[in-house]
């Protein structure tokens, strides 16, 4: 599985990935939409999972232009502040539906939503 | 000339022709006098065996007849001869006049024929004759001096044919006038002797009537002087009627006569002016006509049939043009003997000033209707008026404090307002919407907002001033609500900006941990997590310790480190200002260290910040400098000078008046328009001030907000903070209820 992780907290985005790897998936660290936007094309991801209030291009608006590009593409949204509510709401109102998880996120549970093996680890 | 009185000569007074010379005037004073001499003249021409002929009235007949027989005349006899023929005067002249003038043919008829008659003897002879006439002196008497002097010329006329003597009498009261002077000349003229009153004639000596002419002399003189002096007097009199009818006349007030009956008789200028009409429409018309109501007038006529007098007597006139006038009217009877001669009167219009009174009470009755006190000070600041609403905000009523001090209602810590207030006033300066705090009479604080207006008298010297008072005690709570509630959603807006700096190193927290436990055999690897793990709660702890005590409401002031706050505050706002590309430069002056609540004054520099922020969507500069220094007006007191200043767009002039206001927002979508209200408020009770500049020319634009506050706070209102705290406890009650 194909996945990029979009969070302005290098931290965030580069612990996500090596836990995505540790189950085998192939997952890129990215710390704002642009550069999603500029490695999407290269990697056909099956997944994107991005942070929502970001520096330049937020969440949701690099959630739009990822499924322009590849529709059949998972979107993952997740974030640790309301604001946040009030993009996801806009976006709704303009037909998107965005899946969304409350930082913190549980990783095990992030995996069992991308149907990967829950591994030892997360018992 | 048959008199035999020769010395009547001496006063012959130039016969025009000599036909005349039997023609002789006879004046008098007395009647019983020109009687005497009549029958002296009558008696000797009979005595003579001449003929009379007496053309006389009646009584004057009757009492020559008497004084003939007196003199041993029997006139009877001479009658039966022929010798004595008597007329009646006013028969005889009414027989002569044609159209009140003496007819010559007529006059040859009667008197001529007479006069024959007399002149023939039985025997056919010729004798003399005397006439006497009095026709003339009728005709004088009545005025027609022209007729009389036509009978005179007649008689004249009739003496070129006949021959007879003629006396003529005139009573010399028929020239009692200056007038008659030219006309007893004229008279004098027709006749060839003049034979004077019986003052000069019935002197017999010669020195007695020189004597006499002396003292007529003397006698003339003392008249004319005193003819002179009545004349004068009479031109002084007349004048001084003259300058007292242009008195009336042009007198500013209306005045006017009425009689009896209530017609007017008379009226003056400012009468006609008051009323309109001309005189011919006034005068001569009854006084009700102008009265607008008829009792008033029947009142007033009735009262002054009663002898009483009107002292400004109000009634309603009515103007030529159909409008009211209001009048007083004051007036009086001029009563003669006891008798209603005339009414004077006169009129003031007092429309105007009724105009005025009614508006005067129109507004008193607004301003005691009102719901806002409403009371007036002179430049002394003693109360002058006193309205209801006054009374009821105050506590104080109408009497109690009109003539006090309007310190009366200052709290003494105010006091020194006064001179202020008072010295604005004199420079005629108003004072809008100034809010403050007074006193009520049970010594209750309440909040009030003034609105004070110099009060000017025609000549626009200012004379004292007119105070609204607005009890805004209610309001004040409302805005204090209002705040609160503010402060409430702006601790929301706060929470989630926390909750992200949180819940991001939590996330990168359960990533680690999580790590951590894959990795157990990796024990290098491990630690590396466990250490990031530790770094992120450090992060989470810090975040945590400064926002903490955030929204703590501190009671009392207690001492604030400026710079520390600035700090925290940009840290927190560090990812914001970095994700737009703003740079930030920070001066601080040393340590600064004030009094203050702690909470509120990081709230100011917060809502500061956040606007700078908002300013430069696109990036910029955020200057952030504190020092310590003096508060710039007189006061010079010590304290801590922030200045947040930012290269965002700049506030436009037209808004930045209103900047202050509540509501008042040019951030529309995520504006409330209360963050620099609140700023504001909280500056204030610090007993600081804030300041605005701001350019928007495209790039120079920028905005800097620069802040005082003092070292020390000034006492502090317990009662927001109790308010405050009210509210808190309220919303918490309520939250315990849903929960519950």
């Amino acid at each position: 599985m194909k996945i990029i992780v979009v969070d302005d907290e290098p931290v965030i985005a580069d612990t996500l990935v090596d836990i995505l790897n540790g189950e085998g998936c192939r997952a890129l660290a990215v710390s704002d939409g642009a550069s999603a936007l500029k490695w999407a094309p290269m990697m056909k991801p099956d997944v994107v999972i991005s942070d929502v209030i970001m520096p330049g291009l937020n969440g949701v608006e690099t959630a739009k232009a990822i499924m322009q590009l590849f529709p059949e593409c998972r979107i993952i949204l997740f974030s640790g502040q309301a604001a946040s509510i009030d993009l996801l709401e806009k976006a709704r109102a303009e037909g998107y539906q965005f899946e969304v998880l409350a930082k913190p996120v549980n990783p095990g549970l992030l995996l069992s939503k991308l149907g990967l093996p829950k591994s030892a680890v997360s018992s | 000339m048959s008199t035999k009185r020769s010395h009547a000569r001496a006063l012959h007074l130039e016969p025009e022709s000599s036909n005349r010379s039997g023609h002789s005037v006879q004046f008098y004073t007395d009647g019983s006098y020109l009687i005497e001499e009549v029958s002296r003249f009558i008696g000797s021409a009979l005595g003579a065996g001449d003929a009379a002929v007496v053309i006389a009235t009646q009584a004057h007949q009757d009492e020559l007849a008497q004084r003939l027989e007196a003199r041993g005349v029997d006139v009877t006899l001479a009658g039966k001869q022929r010798r004595y023929v008597t007329l009646d005067a006013a028969e005889t002249l009414a027989k002569l006049l044609v159209n009140d003038w003496p007819d010559g043919r007529r006059f040859a008829e009667v008197v001529g024929k007479a006069i024959e008659r007399a002149q023939t003897t039985m025997r056919g002879k010729q004798r003399q004759v005397a006439a006497f006439g009095e026709m003339v002196a009728l005709l004088w008497a009545e005025g027609k001096h022209e007729a009389a002097l036509r009978l005179e010329q007649l008689w004249n006329d009739l003496a070129r044919t006949h021959s007879f003597t003629l006396r003529c009498g005139y009573p010399m009261a028929s020239f009692s006038e200056e007038r008659h002077a030219e006309l007893i000349h004229k008279v004098c003229a027709e006749h060839s002797h003049v034979i004077p009153a019986e003052s000069y004639t019935s002197q017999v000596k010669e020195e007695e009537r020189l004597l006499n002419i002396v003292s007529m002399q003397q006698k003339a003189q003392v008249l004319q002087r005193e003819m002179a002096e009545r004349k004068k007097a009479q031109q002084a009199l007349q004048l001084q009627e003259a300058e007292l009818a242009d008195f009336l006349e042009s007198a500013v007030i209306g005045m006017h006569g009425v009689a009896a009956d209530g017609t007017i008789l008379w009226a003056n200028k400012a009468e006609m002016e008051l009323l309109g009409y001309s005189r011919e429409e006034y005068i001569g018309h009854h006084i009700s006509e102008f009265h607008a109501d008829p009792p008033v007038v029947e009142d007033i006529l009735q009262r002054l049939g009663r002898n009483e007098e009107l002292h400004g007597y109000e009634a309603r006139l009515r103007h030529k043009n159909g409008s009211l006038r209001r009048v007083r009217i004051h007036s009086n009877v001029f009563m003669q003997e006891g008798k209603f001669v005339h009414t004077r009167c006169f009129t003031v219009d007092v429309t105007e000033q009724k105009d005025a009174d009614e508006a005067r009470s129109r507004l008193a009755a607004i301003v005691d209707s009102s719901d806002d006190a409403i009371a007036s000070k002179d430049l002394n600041g003693i109360v002058t008026s006193w309205n209801a609403s006054a009374e009821r905000i105050f506590g104080y009523k109408a009497e109690e404090i009109i003539g006090k001090p309007i310190t009366t209602v200052i709290p003494p810590e105010l006091h020194q307002d006064e001179p202020v207030i008072l010295s604005k006033i004199r420079r005629g300066e108003r004072i809008e919407h100034f809010e403050t705090v007074r006193v009520r009479k049970n010594g209750e604080r309440i909040q009030v907002s003034l609105t004070i207006s110099p009060v000017k008298d025609e000549s626009g010297r200012v004379i004292g001033a007119a105070k609204i008072v607005r009890d805004i005690t209610e309001n004040k709570k409302i805005e204090d609500a209002l705040r609160l509630n503010e402060r409430l959603a702006s601790v929301g807006r706060l929470a989630a900006t926390i909750a992200h700096e949180i819940n991001n190193p939590l996330e990168a927290v359960t990533n680690l941990l999580y790590l951590a436990k894959r990795d157990v055999a990796d024990s290098s690897r491990v630690r590396r997590h466990l250490e990031m793990a530790e770094h992120e709660l450090t992060r989470v702890a810090h975040i945590t310790r400064q926002t903490l005590g955030f929204y703590r409401d501190n009671a009392s002031p207690a001492s604030v480190d400026i710079s520390q706050i600035l700090d925290d505050l940009l840290f927190l706002y560090g990812k914001r200002l970095s994700a737009r590309g703003v740079e930030i430069v920070k001066q601080y002056e040393g340590k600064i260290e004030i009094s203050a609540l702690a909470g509120e004054i990081r709230q100011v520099f917060s809502n500061l910040i956040a606007n700078s922020i908002d300013a430069m969507p696109d990036g910029g500069l955020l200057m952030v400098r504190a020092s310590n220094s003096h508060e710039w007006n007189n006061s010079n007191m010590p304290g801590a000078r922030i200045i947040i200043a930012d290269t965002g767009s700049g506030i436009e002039p037209e808004h930045k008046k209103r900047l202050f206001q509540p509501f008042f927002t040019t951030k529309k979508e995520v504006g409330t328009g209360l963050g620099l209200w609140i700023a504001s408020g909280i500056v204030e009770k610090h007993g600081g001030s804030i300041r605005v500049r701001s350019r928007t020319e495209t790039g120079r634009s920028g905005t800097a907000f620069s802040l005082f506050l003092p070292a020390t706070p000034p006492r502090m209102e317990e009662e927001t903070v109790s308010i405050l705290r009210g509210y808190e406890r309220n919303i918490l009650n309520s939250e315990r209820t849903t929960v519950a």
